[in-house]
């Protein structure tokens, strides 16, 4: 659709994201702004508490946020919480993708797979019917499953982990976004079926020119895979830039630390 | 004095309302004095209603409604309480029984499924019919209904608590069984006990008011806001609202304020 | 999946003897003498004694438990001492009376529970959720009976908008002709359209009353199990994937909905046992008002063949029910088989 040859960005700004328990207030996520450029693929990183699910949550509008996102010049999350939140939603899904952790917990296990998919289909107009079940077994291959009859005829609690992240990530992609979330899409898989889901996965991403924004406590699938990659910390960035840069230059001690410690994995 | 402390704090406001409001229904017969006796009937003033002299007016026999209100609350707010206290005791170790992977634990779940195959309040009416109109009997019935409440729910932490690797740590030094999960069960559930006490007392005191409501259990001339309700049943199509009104009213504000301590007691629990 | 149901089934017998086994425990395990009572004060040793052997007290427990279990193989759940009626009979011409009651109260409680309940649920945390959960509180404070004596007082004294709870009918009002047992059933059978109009308005009291009491605890369960699904990750991935709001609903409704009939069902069964204390006050002519009358007279056999009854009746609806689920979802239907 971008006619030019050069990088467009999506320019994140200020994202706050505030969690009210009783009395006190959580900062989960502190004025958050940083960049992404299309087509390319970054990945947030940060341990358990730094407010990276909390910081893609909000940039998809799941969670409201004072902050914005602007993307091809619309403001996206001007939209959330207010009437207009329906016209964000039909964005959503359509031009927005999100692939969440955990893929049984997202996936509603009274509907067979292909009903899932007719239900985003009808939702964003994409296919014909007649050319739906094919569409739906394309998509199936296209994440590595090789046997898309059977498995679009399942119920969620009937595959195995892998196949289940494969289908939520065929779902979240069904409608071809331009810009797709991914929160930690891997963690609690083997690791053999994460390196083949991972490589899969990046594959078929770039194949379809998608921009990507991983979340991720593992510094090896950034290093491996991703272009671009921010750190955080407690609800703040610490650090941002290209991959190449942060792993050789880390500029912020927690960084470094992550870094070193990390690479003793490795090796 | 913490607890002192906690009531005075003006978020609680409702909460230390509440236990006035208990108190005062508890205990508030024995320093009050009341104008009129609550036991003592003056037909020639029957039916009036609330004025000067009588503050909640008359019912059909002419008992002061006021003064039989107060001390209605003194005898079925004792009823619920000891009631529920008496189940919540017996409950506890029915309870840890049960949890245990025993054919005695099975045996134990099973009587309790089958009884709760009854509707309670018409098993509870048939016992005190059977046994007798007593304050003894209605405590009983209290009891029976309750205890396979208390069971089930010190049955379902035990377990959890039996699943936590500390049990396994603690058996492996060489601890009783059942004595572990009892010292590690209690604090942890101290808050939720308390709190379903509460809740099961708001609910056994409707129960007792519906006994009473039907003519069983604690009956005329003892004072009871079930009894007073059926008293002025009849005068309500009638329009002297006032008999029935004041003991319902009564029932309705002592649940709310166990609701209310109940909510109160699960919130300052979970923040612990 | 036939499998289970079968085996669900098979339960119901065992089940059955072991509800009717309890049913004669909790009558005739007694401290004290029921003769007593029923004699009254001035009756004879020989009147008293005759009391007893008509009931059969005079037999031991075992004896009497024989009995007991002896009529029941015969179909019969033994007659009333005072009216000599047979105890199945009586429960087979009030039976569907408190049917419809228990019906009407039913939708009216699941209807107003769930508005309130979705209400909460969706706006949780928030002012809707507030006032209905405050609304809810009181109305479960409120016993029933009361309850239903303040809408008698403000919507038949003040407001004049319903007929005297004198009963199903007026007093003048003739019944129809008698089909099941159901005066609104049966008027619509005859085709008798007045009828079955002063009928209506005569149960609109009663089942306004349990409605809107029971209405307060299926508005807490819903409220509670809709407000986990509407939180849950499915919830969350089905509005990223964009779907409309009614889906993301639907989605959640799905997912909630066995608790939800569980509770139907429950409600169901435990309507049965707290309709007996409405009757009383509006004179509905039920099963559960004679229940009571039975109970206060002591009239023992009455009082056993009811509670059997009774516990069946939960013993069935929660097989039911059981079975029901296992049909609708398909995570038990596929892992059970």
């Amino acid at each position: 659709m971008n006619p030019s040859k050069t990088q467009n960005t999506i320019e994140v700004e200020n994202i706050e994201v505030v969690y009210k328990l009783e009395e006190k207030k959580i900062h989960a996520v502190k004025d958050a702004s940083f960049n992404v450029t299309e087509r390319k693929m970054l990945g947030i990183i940060g341990e358990t508490g730094s407010g990276k699910s909390s910081l893609i949550r909000a940039l998809n509008g799941l969670i409201k946020s004072p902050g914005d996102v602007r993307f091809n010049n619309l403001k996206i999350l001007d939209e959330v919480g207010t009437k207009n939140e329906f016209n964000f939603n039909k964005l959503r899904g359509k031009n927005v993708g999100f692939i969440p952790q955990n893929p049984f917990g997202s996936l509603n296990p009274v509907y067979k797979i292909s009903k899932q998919f007719n239900f985003i289909n009808k939702r964003h107009k994409i296919y014909d019917v007649k050319t739906l079940p094919d569409k739906i077994n394309e998509a199936l291959i296209d994440v590595g499953i090789n046997d898309p009859d059977r498995v679009k005829n399942s119920y969620s609690f009937e595959l195995s982990g892998g196949m289940a992240q494969r289908v939520v990530i065929a779902l979240a992609t069904f409608s071809k976004p331009r810009l797709l979330f991914a929160d930690e899409p891997t963690t609690g898989l083997d690791v053999t079926v994460e390196r083949q889901l991972l490589d899969n996965f990046f594959d078929f991403v770039k194949n379809k020119s998608m921009t990507l924004v991983l979340v991720t406590h593992d510094l090896g699938i950034v290093a491996q895979y991703c272009d671009e990659a921010l750190v955080m910390y407690k609800g703040e960035i610490v650090e941002k830039g290209s991959v190449n840069e942060i792993f050789k230059n880390p500029r912020d001690a927690y960084t470094q630390q992550l870094i070193k410690a990390s690479s003793e994995d490795i090796s | 004095m913490t607890v002192v402390k906690l009531l005075l704090n003006k978020n609680n406001i409702f909460v230390t309302f509440s236990f006035f409001i208990l108190l005062f229904f508890s205990f508030g017969s024995f320093f009050i004095s009341f104008p009129h006796d609550p036991y003592v009937t003056d037909i020639a003033n029957r039916l009036l209603e609330p004025n000067e002299t009588y503050i909640f007016g008359t019912d059909e026999v002419g008992f002061d409604v006021f003064s039989r209100t107060i001390v209605a609350g003194k005898i079925d707010l004792f009823i619920s309480l000891s009631g529920t206290i008496v189940a919540l005791i017996i409950g506890l170790p029915l309870g840890l029984l049960a949890s245990e992977k025993t054919r005695r634990a099975e045996r134990i779940m099973k009587v309790l499924d089958m009884f709760q195959a009854f509707p309670l309040l018409v098993l509870a009416i048939v016992i005190v019919a059977m046994w007798g109109n007593n304050i003894r009997n209605v405590i009983f019935a209290i009891i029976l209904i309750n205890v396979p409440r208390f069971t089930r729910l010190i049955r379902s932490e035990a377990l959890t608590v039996r699943e936590k690797r500390f049990i396994e740590v603690a058996t492996a030094m060489g601890g009783s069984n059942s004595r572990i999960i009892f010292k590690h069960l209690m604090p942890n559930i101290l808050g939720t006990l308390l709190a379903q006490a509460s809740i099961t007392t708001a609910h056994s005191i409707v129960v007792v008011a519906a006994l009473s409501f039907i003519g069983i259990g604690v009956v005329p001339p003892e004072a009871s806001w079930g009894s007073m309700i059926r008293a002025g049943s009849q005068y309500m199509t009638t329009g002297q609202w006032w008999t029935s009104l004041f003991p319902g009213l009564a029932i309705l504000v002592c649940v709310l304020s166990f609701n209310t301590i109940s909510q109160f007691i699960l919130r300052k629990y979970e923040s612990l | 999946m036939l499998k289970i149901i079968f085996k669900k089934l098979i339960f119901i017998p065992i089940a059955s003897f072991i509800v009717s086994s309890l049913a004669f425990l909790v009558v005739n395990v007694t401290p004290g003498d029921p003769v007593e009572v029923i004699a009254g004060g001035i009756a004879s040793e020989e009147t008293k004694n005759e009391i007893r052997a008509e009931l059969g007290l005079d037999k031991n427990l075992s004896e009497r438990y024989l009995s007991y279990l002896n009529d029941l193989s015969e179909g019969s759940l033994g007659s009333s001492f005072y009216t000599k009626v047979p105890v199945l009979e009586s429960i087979n011409q009030y039976l569907f009376d408190t049917f419809e009651l228990i019906i009407m109260s039913l939708i009216i409680a699941l209807l107003l529970g769930f508005i309130f309940g979705s209400l909460g649920a969706y706006f949780r945390g928030k002012f809707p959720d507030k006032i209905s959960n405050l609304i809810l509180s009181v109305i479960q404070a409120v016993p029933d009976f009361f309850l239903g004596l303040l809408l008698i007082y403000f919507l038949f004294f003040k407001l004049q908008l319903v007929p005297a709870p004198v009963g199903r009918l007026g007093l003048l009002d003739l019944p129809p002709e008698e089909v099941t047992g159901g005066l609104l059933i049966d008027s619509i059978i005859a085709g008798n359209w007045d009828t079955f109009k002063i009928g209506l308005k005569h149960a609109i009291l009663p089942s306004i009353t349990l409605g809107i009491f029971y209405s307060s605890y299926f508005g807490r369960t819903t409220r509670n199990v809709l407000g986990n699904a509407l939180n849950s990750n499915q919830v969350e991935f089905a509005k990223a994937l964009g779907l409309s709001k009614l889906r993301v609903f639907l989605y959640a409704l799905v997912d909630a909905r066995t608790p939800i009939i569980t509770y139907i069902a429950i409600l169901f069964a435990g309507l049965f046992g707290a309709s007996a204390i409405i009757e009383t006050v509006f004179a509905w002519n039920g099963i559960g008002g004679w229940a009571i009358d039975k109970i206060l007279m002591l009239d023992i056999p009455a009082i056993q063949g009811f509670i059997l009854f009774a516990g069946l009746i939960t013993l069935f609806t929660y097989t039911f029910l059981d079975i029901l689920i296992t049909f609708i979802d398909p995570r038990i239907r596929k892992n059970t088989l």
